[in-house]
């Protein structure tokens, strides 16, 4: 099973696969880590992928590949229904992107001037 | 349905248009803070046509042309009315002789979805003079054609093609 995820504008090419005695090898852009499939250790990795439909919910991604050109929030900030989060420059269009709920910001993924594709995380919500 | 609104001067019709219901024109005689692409000014002294136009919630895929039907039918109004050659740059200027007479810039509200989208026109019609920064890179109707022009004409002749266009893809 590959997966491509991208964190904070870089993509990773990710496969899962079983080894034999029980143990599972992650390889991630080639390279290769062996886990126990019992230890804590794999319990313990933080989680690459979106965690849970609710958290993909409230995430705020890219509509379509452009370059942030403004932030206007921080990270811990409260922000409201329709307040305006940032702009995203692409196809010669400037794009506000604005809040869909009431909320405090958890993360902010993407840096000023950063080259951002469709479906990429800009910001997530507590 | 187009419903016009005229202003003597405000900060930027593209940002005040924000507050307006779609298909609302609004025209302002002068612009104190007139933008264009990434917060770059845009010289809008008075005799100058400055209008927006607010647009419904559309597929922002589609919304990707809409700029390009804009410097179409600016670039239509001028042939129309005028013995000049603009030229389309794409996607967002019309030049005359080599130098910009006219700046688009479409911005897009985004939540989820496309909420509603504003097309600004700033367009080079009765201005004399430019600052020296812009002189070798901008021009006017006015200067090439040593007349004064209708803007009221010029922005109705624009926002009835711009209609005209927009309702193929909206």
């Amino acid at each position: 099973m590959t997966l491509k995820i991208t964190i904070k504008g870089k993509e990773y090419e990710v496969d899962v696969s079983e080894e034999p005695g029980g143990k599972i090898k992650v390889r991630i852009n080639g390279q290769d880590y062996v886990f126990n499939a019992n230890s804590k250790e794999v319990v313990a990795q933080e989680p690459l992928t979106i965690s849970s439909a609710e958290s993909a919910e409230k995430d705020v991604k890219a509509p379509l590949n452009g370059t942030v050109s403004e932030i206007f929030v921080k990270e811990k900030d409260d922000v409201k229904k329709g307040q305006k989060l940032l702009t995203l420059s692409a196809m010669k269009m400037e794009n506000e992107i604005v809040s869909e709920t009431n909320g405090k910001i958890k993360k902010i993924f993407v840096k000023k001037g950063q080259n951002v594709k469709e479906g990429n995380i800009l910001i997530s919500f507590l | 349905m187009i419903s016009i609104k005229r202003f003597k001067k405000i900060s930027s019709t593209n940002e005040k248009a924000k507050g307006f219901k779609p298909w609302t024109v609004l025209v302002a005689e002068e612009q104190g803070a007139g933008y264009g692409r990434k917060g770059s000014q845009w010289f809008s002294p008075k005799g100058g046509l400055y209008f927006s136009l607010v647009l419904p919630k559309s597929d922002i895929h589609d919304l990707q042309i809409l700029t390009i039907l804009a410097g179409f039918a600016v670039a239509k109004a001028i042939k129309d009315n005028f013995d000049l050659e603009p030229l389309i740059k794409l996607p967002n200027d019309v030049l005359i002789n080599g130098k910009k007479v006219c700046g688009i810039l479409t911005e897009n509200i985004v939540g989820k979805e496309v909420k509603f989208s504003v097309i600004g026109i700033g367009l080079n019609t009765n201005i004399k003079e430019f600052p020296a920064d812009l002189k070798k890179t901008a021009t006017s109707l006015q200067l090439e054609l040593k007349k004064e022009i209708n803007n009221e004409k010029i922005m109705k002749e624009v926002v009835l093609e711009l209609e005209k266009q927009l309702k193929t893809i909206i």
